[in-house]
């Protein structure tokens, strides 16, 4: 008892000096010099979420994406104090207060406390939590822009033809924003098919069954690892055409080698990354790691396995 | 020529060690006669007869003795054994010399090439060695009396002219897998007719290194070899040899459990020669030499259905007018003009390609000094469907007393685009893909493209005007020899060759069934370099103790590059992600091993009418392809791990003209299923030889 007393007591302090600022004539409506979207990513029992807040002056959104919970919503400012980093808003949804402290702030992450209040003056005198506090999930790191990184295993991108004859089917199609392979006509960036790599931007190769392209994705391939890669450089953008593929195809030229006799395998060339730019503008960056079922060479071909991050920010190329 | 630090230090290292030893060992005796291999001549290296022991170039002789005495068959086995050679399978058993692909070794019997490279190599277990009076080998680029193909060096194999008098001999050998040889040799000479005729059958089961699957690793084949040779001496100063070869061969063919066929392999050439001395100063020799290689495959499905054929028909005619003229003991010079003139018939071909090329070269040979001698040479190939090349030689030796000498030379080589990369018009039937010769793009894109089987062209067809470039390449050698007792001979030789436009695909086009256009263009440039060392030491008559050792960095330039350039990265397993590689860890080329060496021991026991030997040969480690998605051979690789193959041979002679013989070639069953088709396990034989 005897320290939150104390606490209370500091909190009520700091606030009645930040009072007697002469440049700051009403409490609480300080400026956010920290605009933008802060995201981490956590395991819950064996699926990653990752939580996003997007702050404005006006209001923070927080969202939680994964396999495991989603969540979605907007926090109204009521409050903030560029003293003590205090931000107090008010969630309409579920008519509850919330005060968000603020710590260690730089031009690459935060380190954020949130807290339900009461009531914005039940806000204002919390005192900021220990840095060992571990309730309410705690201190955490938010960092600016934070990729969206992920590995997709076993993507079977099955193709008819080829060995000599035309090649054809359909392409598997596969959408950043889920991170998921997709169906549809118009929500997808890249696609599949064989050793066959196309983009949602520009026009036919030429080849039997390619899906109609409406989005104005690109691509290039960069040489690195795919930490090593870490932006995407706008210049070096180019799209599907009849003049040949975005990610140039045959062995050596684009993604993978082909080993010829007596393996025959088709192997992703070590230090190549495919540099994407999506259909809606937004980039992305793959590295393929295996083209049999299971990464086992001995398995079935046309399974990709890759890992890769996708900016999901507005014209921000890194990632 | 350029050395790292590390070859200098071996280098005197070497030196110093051997000068030291040399000293100490010339106190205890001096000895007396072994001045045979003193005697030993070499025609090849400068086209007349010439001691090998004064010769300003590296070069090498294995005789008729040595050939015996291993109880050798084919030529790849006995080439096998040599200091900085080893025996490379692809499509064929090549030779590797000074780190450079069996492409680029001239072979020549008697001083004509064998033709017959389906895919560039020439198949060296197609030469038996059964009629051989020597064989040599000239390393270092040589096509300033060759031409093409004399990058890397020559391999000349002498054999026997008709001597006085009525003899014979049969051989037969029999062995492991069935392997069973066959030679026989009558030779004749009264006056001035002579004649020699030889025959060889050579058969073999074959072999299965792998149990696991249903296919053989080599196929049971079966071949003939037969050679005669007919002398005459029109008088002291003239003489007029005629040789013919033919050689055949039938091999089954199981490349799959469901499809099985047969090669047959025919080869034969003529040579006539016609040596006429004019007088103490002028020589002169005609050559008049035609050879045709001809293959014809074909493969059947179950049904007995052709599944596929395929054959070759390589036809080259030479004539070669050479003259010698020595005005004093002291000088000589040698000149000569020819022609080569080449078809070849083969399957995805459309036309039948014919070459033309008039040579000519010349050479100059003096002991400048007692102590000096110098060769420079050149040859003008003038061609019909490439460049025309102008190949230069210099080579000088410096003796500074009988026990060491100093050597070097410099000279260019270049091999000429063959014809595969000049015409070919394949197209893959399985897989798709075309391949195209340099010389038809223009005509056959266009047509390709009428077809409407071309979606785009990535290479304009204007950079197919000029003509492709033969590969070429600046070799160094530099030596030193020294005998620091009669008993003893050490050489040491540092060798690099500059070699550019090698010949690559490259893709010009894609086709509408997601396939490519491939074509032929000067790409890559690589360099070899390295050391070799060769001892002797004869303490006695009965024993000879040999070793010889080869230090090799062969390296592509462009590689090494991207490796600086921090562009080469790896994975440590399939499916991981990559790390980037540095500089240092790239290998070099593939199929090169650092390290090779040899050691062999001959033993003679005169009174027993017998002579044994052991042999020895190392290879260090290797690798044979990329394992980890890289194009390129680094350290991370797996390698071809390093092996030992030892030899042992005894033969005993009864009665003077009767000789027994026992050996077991690959003594420590060495095998490599996985990496090593064409070593084949431990190898046992007797022999037996009647000499009449």
């Amino acid at each position: 008892m005897k320290t939150i007393k104390f606490l209370a007591l500091i909190a009520l302090f700091i606030g009645f000096t930040s009072c007697n600022k002469e440049d700051d004539p009403i409490p609480g409506s300080d400026s956010i010099a920290f605009e933008g979207s802060f995201s981490r990513e956590f395991d819950v029992q064996g699926s990653t979420q990752r939580a996003t807040y997007s702050i404005t002056q006006g209001t923070i959104n927080y969202d939680l994406a994964g396999g495991f919970t989603q969540t979605n919503y907007d926090t109204a400012k009521e409050y903030y104090s560029s003293d003590d980093n205090r931000w107090i808003g008010y969630r309409a949804s579920n008519s509850t207060y919330y005060v968000i402290f603020f710590k260690n702030i730089s031009d690459t992450e935060v380190t954020l406390y949130k807290k339900e209040v009461a009531s914005l003056e039940a806000g204002k005198i919390e005192p900021i939590p220990a840095a060992d506090d571990t309730e309410n999930y705690g201190w955490n790191t938010y960092k600016k822009d934070l990729p969206i990184s992920g590995k997709i295993e076993n993507l079977h991108a099955p193709q008819e033809g080829g060995q000599g004859q035309p090649t054809s089917g359909p392409f598997t199609k596969f959408d950043f924003v889920n991170g998921l392979t997709t169906t549809s006509d118009t929500d997808w960036d890249i696609a599949f098919r064989g050793t066959t790599v196309i983009v949602n931007g520009g026009d036919s190769s030429g080849t039997t069954d390619e899906p109609v392209r409406n989005g104005e994705a690109g691509a290039y391939i960069a040489t690195g690892t795919l930490d090593d890669i870490t932006s995407a450089d706008t210049s070096l953008f180019v799209q599907d055409s009849a003049s040949g593929l975005a990610i140039p195809t045959g062995s050596g030229n684009g993604w993978y080698n082909y080993t010829g006799s007596p393996d025959h395998l088709i192997l992703p060339i070590a230090g190549k990354v495919l540099v994407f730019k999506t259909r809606d503008g937004k980039y992305a960056k793959v590295e393929i790691l295996s083209y049999y079922k299971d990464t086992d060479t001995s398995s079935d071909s046309k399974h990709y396995t890759f890992s890769y991050a996708y900016q999901s920010n507005d014209g921000v190329t890194t990632f | 020529m350029i050395l790292n630090k590390k070859n200098i230090v071996i280098y005197f290292s070497i030196f110093l060690s051997t000068m030291s030893f040399a000293q100490e060992k010339e106190k205890v005796s001096i000895d007396s006669t072994k001045t045979e291999e003193l005697n030993e001549v070499i025609v090849t290296a400068t086209c007349t007869i010439r001691q090998l022991s004064s010769l300003p170039l590296p070069a090498q002789i294995i005789n008729k003795k040595e050939i015996r005495n291993i109880n050798s068959l084919r030529l790849s086995d006995i080439l096998n054994e040599q200091t900085g050679l080893t025996i490379v399978r692809d499509h064929g058993e090549g030779i590797q010399m000074q780190g450079l692909d069996s492409d680029y070794t001239l072979i020549l019997v008697d001083g004509v090439p064998l033709v017959g490279r389906t895919a560039g190599t020439l198949d060296l277990s197609r030469i038996t060695v059964g009629n051989i009076k020597q064989i040599e080998i000239v390393k270092g680029a040589s096509s300033s009396l060759y031409g093409s193909e004399a990058l890397a060096g020559v391999i000349n194999i002498i054999t026997e002219n008709p001597k006085q008098g009525f003899k014979g001999d049969i051989d037969y050998r029999t062995g492991t897998f069935n392997t069973n040889n066959a030679s026989a040799n009558i030779n004749y000479k009264k006056k001035k007719f002579g004649i020699s005729v030889f025959a060889n059958r050579y058969s073999n089961d074959g072999y299965d290194l792998d149990k696991s699957d249903d296919l053989k690793t080599v196929d049971p084949y079966l071949n003939y070899t037969f050679n005669a040779k007919v002398g005459y001496d029109f008088s002291i100063n003239t003489s007029l040899y005629i040789s013919g070869r033919y050689y055949t061969e039938n091999q089954e063919s199981i490349p799959t459990g469901l499809l099985k066929g047969e090669n047959n392999t025919n080869e034969w050439n003529t040579h006539v020669k016609l040596n006429h001395k004019h007088n103490e100063k002028w020589n002169s020799y005609v050559d008049f030499y035609t050879t045709r290689y001809k293959t014809d495959s074909y493969l059947n499905n179950p049904d007995n259905s052709r599944f596929s054929e395929s054959d070759y028909n390589q036809l080259l005619v030479r004539p070669e007018l050479r003259l010698a003229y020595n005005p004093t003991k002291k000088h000589s010079f040698i000149g000569g003009i020819g022609w080569t003139h080449e078809t070849l018939d083969r399957t995805f071909f459309t036309n039948k390609p014919e070459f033309n090329a008039p040579y000519a070269y010349v050479q100059y040979d003096a002991d400048l000094t007692k102590r000096l001698n110098i060769i420079i040479g050149a040859r003008f190939d003038k061609h019909s469907e490439y460049e025309s090349q102008f190949s230069p030689k210099g080579a000088l030796r410096y003796a500074f007393n009988d026990k060491i000498a100093i050597k070097g030379s410099v000279g260019y080589g270049y091999k000429a685009p063959d014809f595969r990369q000049l015409y070919l018009d394949f197209t893959n039937p399985t897989a798709g893909y075309t391949v195209i010769g340099y010389n038809r793009i223009t005509t056959r894109l266009p047509e390709l493209q009428n077809e409407g089987q071309i979606i785009n062209i990535l290479v304009p067809l204007s950079e197919f005007g000029g003509a492709l470039k033969p590969e070429n390449s600046l070799s160094f050698n530099a030596g030193i020899q020294l005998k620091p007792i009669s008993s003893i001979t050490v050489d040491v030789n540092l060798f690099r060759n500059n070699i550019k436009d090698l010949i690559d695909t490259q893709i010009i086009a894609r086709k509408t069934n997601g396939q490519n256009v491939f074509s032929y263009k000067n790409i890559s440039s690589v360099y070899t370099q390295g050391l070799e060392f060769n001892t002797s030491w004869r303490p006695t008559n009965q024993l000879k103790i040999s070793g010889g050792y080869q230090l090799l960095f062969a390296k592509d330039k462009d590689a090494e590059k991207a490796f600086e350039n921090e562009e080469v990265f790896a994975r440590e397993s399939p499916s991981s992600p990559s790390f980037q590689l540095k500089k240092d860890d790239y290998f070099g080329l593939f199929n090169r091993s650092r390290h090779m060496a040899n050691a062999k021991i001959f033993y003679t026991v005169p009174k027993w009418n017998l002579n044994t030997n052991i042999r020895a040969t190392y290879r260090s480690d290797y690798g044979l392809r990329d394992t980890n998605s890289n194009s390129y051979l680094d350290t991370y690789d797996e390698f071809v791990e390093g092996y030992t193959i030892v030899d042992f041979a005894i033969n005993k002679t009864f009665y003077k003209n009767y000789q027994i013989g026992f050996g077991i070639d690959n003594l420590l069953d060495f095998t490599d299923p996985q990496n090593i088709g064409n070593i084949s396990g431990r190898l046992i034989y007797g022999k037996l030889n009647i000499q009449f």
